[in-house]
């Protein structure tokens, strides 16, 4: 439950959160005194984090959309070179 | 019917409050050019504002001055923001100015400069409004011509920079009648969606063509919309009302089609330097713990009962060698002392005193004799001499001292 919820926490968090967190593992890894065991538990939820970043990444291409005057979502042809 | 007969002052006092009981004199735009301009001591200036059809009289008095912005000087065509009102003592009406601005192009200027001020003593500039823009973001709202460089040019970067982001065009009128309520719509139709960043512009073009952009409804719209707005409107130097409160502004659409898309290939790299970063530290923490273990190890080994017994061997060994470099020592000075010492026997040896000519003599029984009292004639003595011994018959005693030889 408390990792389901861990979960539900990260897939709100963004990239840039994602990001901040990763530079502070790295810099508590870097401390003298930390332990082999927290350096391992800090090593294992930064893989985890990049895992995580990576799959918010969306990967499929997207073409431009149009949104008409009704409010719907339309492809876009190729813009003319014409106009203003 | 009764006639009633008014004073001059009645009439000229019930005209205007005529005047000023018009909404439409109190707060009144003419515009017309100007002759018979007078700067009186006082700082009033008197002119007046003709066109084909007719004048009319205007007065701008000197608290007003800070109304006017240029030299104003005959044949100029001006607009004049005031109230109409009657000057009672000629029963002349006349315009009272409050501000007076050139007219064309240096109008729209003072429209924009007037509008901004407001805006801006309404806080809608103030940097503690502005929204940031978020870095990695999924779709793109974009409110501008359909047609045209700005959206091309949109379109492009954000293709090259990321062609994973989704971009949703409004296709907006940007310039004439029309185009600010279109940009409005715009805004709240991206924002009814739901897009993470929106680019609100158009390309370059005259301060009219832009016009659009310094419309308060639209510049109201952007600062309201809850959507980070990014603003790009014509060229580095144009500055509109909507740049002001847009959350960032960007000189040009290019400019923010970089601002709004990020680039995946950064966006990678950042994630493949992480990824370095945290190995590297995991095989730095290891190949610490692992020297640690190094020597831990060594220092056990030198406490081991292996290393303890071959410690104690190396002692006994060293101990031995000692002992047997003392002993030959003692030994050698023994040797010595010996030889010093049998020299010194040597020297004393009876055995030397018989090489060199004398005898020892004793009797049969072999015990010395050295006093010739005790021998008599006919006695047998044994003389001894270096090389073998003699036996001898005494022939005759002879006695020189009585006395006994020393040693007796």
């Amino acid at each position: 439950m408390n990792q389901k919820k861990q979960q539900e926490k990260e897939q709100e968090q963004s990239l840039e959160e994602a990001f901040q967190e990763l530079e502070e593992m790295i810099e508590k890894m870097q401390q003298r005194e930390v332990t082999l065991e927290e350096s391992f538990a800090l090593y294992e939820q930064g893989i985890r984090k990049l895992k995580f970043c990576n799959q918010k990444i969306d990967r499929v291409e997207k073409k431009m959309l149009l949104l008409n005057e009704q409010g719907e979502l339309e492809p876009l042809g190729e813009l003319s070179e014409s106009g203003s | 019917m009764t006639k009633n007969v008014y004073t001059v002052g009645q009439v000229n006092s019930y005209i205007k409050n005529m005047f000023t009981q018009d909404f439409m004199m109190n707060r009144i735009y003419v515009k017309g050019e100007v002759s018979n301009c007078k700067y009186h001591t006082t700082g009033h200036i008197y002119f007046t504002l003709k066109d084909d059809s007719g004048a009319l009289q205007a007065v701008l008095f000197a608290g007003n001055r800070k109304g006017l912005s240029f030299p104003m000087k005959n044949g100029d065509n001006v607009i004049v923001l005031g109230s109409i009102s009657v000057y009672e003592r000629d029963g002349k009406y006349q315009l009272y100015a409050r501000e007076i601005l050139p007219d064309g192009e240096g109008l729209l200027y003072q429209r924009f400069e007037r509008l901004k001020r407001e805006l801006e003593e309404m806080g809608m500039f103030a940097p503690e409004y502005k929204q940031p823009i978020p870095r990695y973001i999924h779709t793109l709202g974009i409110v501008t011509a359909p047609t045209g460089a700005a959206i091309r040019d949109i379109q492009n970067i954000s293709r090259r920079r990321n062609p994973y982001v989704q971009t949703i065009l409004y296709p907006a009128l940007v310039q004439g009648e029309g185009a600010a309520a279109s940009i409005v719509n715009g805004i709240h139709a991206l924002e009814q969606l739901g897009v993470d960043v929106m680019i609100v512009g158009r390309g370059g073009g005259s301060m009219e063509d832009l016009w659009a952009f310094n419309e308060e409804i639209v510049a109201r719209a952007i600062f309201e919309c809850p959507v980070p707005i990014i603003s790009a409107v014509g060229h580095e130097t144009d500055t509109t009302i909507a740049d002001y409160t847009a959350d960032l502004r960007a000189p040009t659409p290019s400019a923010a089609a970089e601002l709004a898309v990020y680039d995946i290939r950064e966006l990678e790299g950042t994630l493949l330097s992480f990824q370095l970063e945290l190995n590297r530290n995991m095989t730095d923490r290891l190949e610490r713990a692992e020297e640690r273990v190094l020597q831990y190890e060594h220092r056990l080994k030198l406490l081991s009962p292996v290393h303890q017994l071959n410690e104690k061997r190396q002692t006994a060994a060293d101990l031995e060698e000692k002992l047997r470099v003392k002993m030959e020592q003692q030994l050698l000075q023994r040797r010595h002392t010996l030889e010093l010492l049998a020299e010194r026997l040597e020297a004393l040896s009876p055995l030397k005193k018989l090489s060199q000519g004398y005898a020892f003599v004793a009797d049969e029984q072999g015990q010395g004799i050295c006093d010739a009292g005790k021998v008599q004639k006919g006695d047998i003595l044994k003389i001894h001499m270096l090389n073998g011994k003699v036996s001898a018959k005494v022939e005759e005693v002879e006695q020189i001292w009585a006395e006994k030889a020393p040693g007796e």
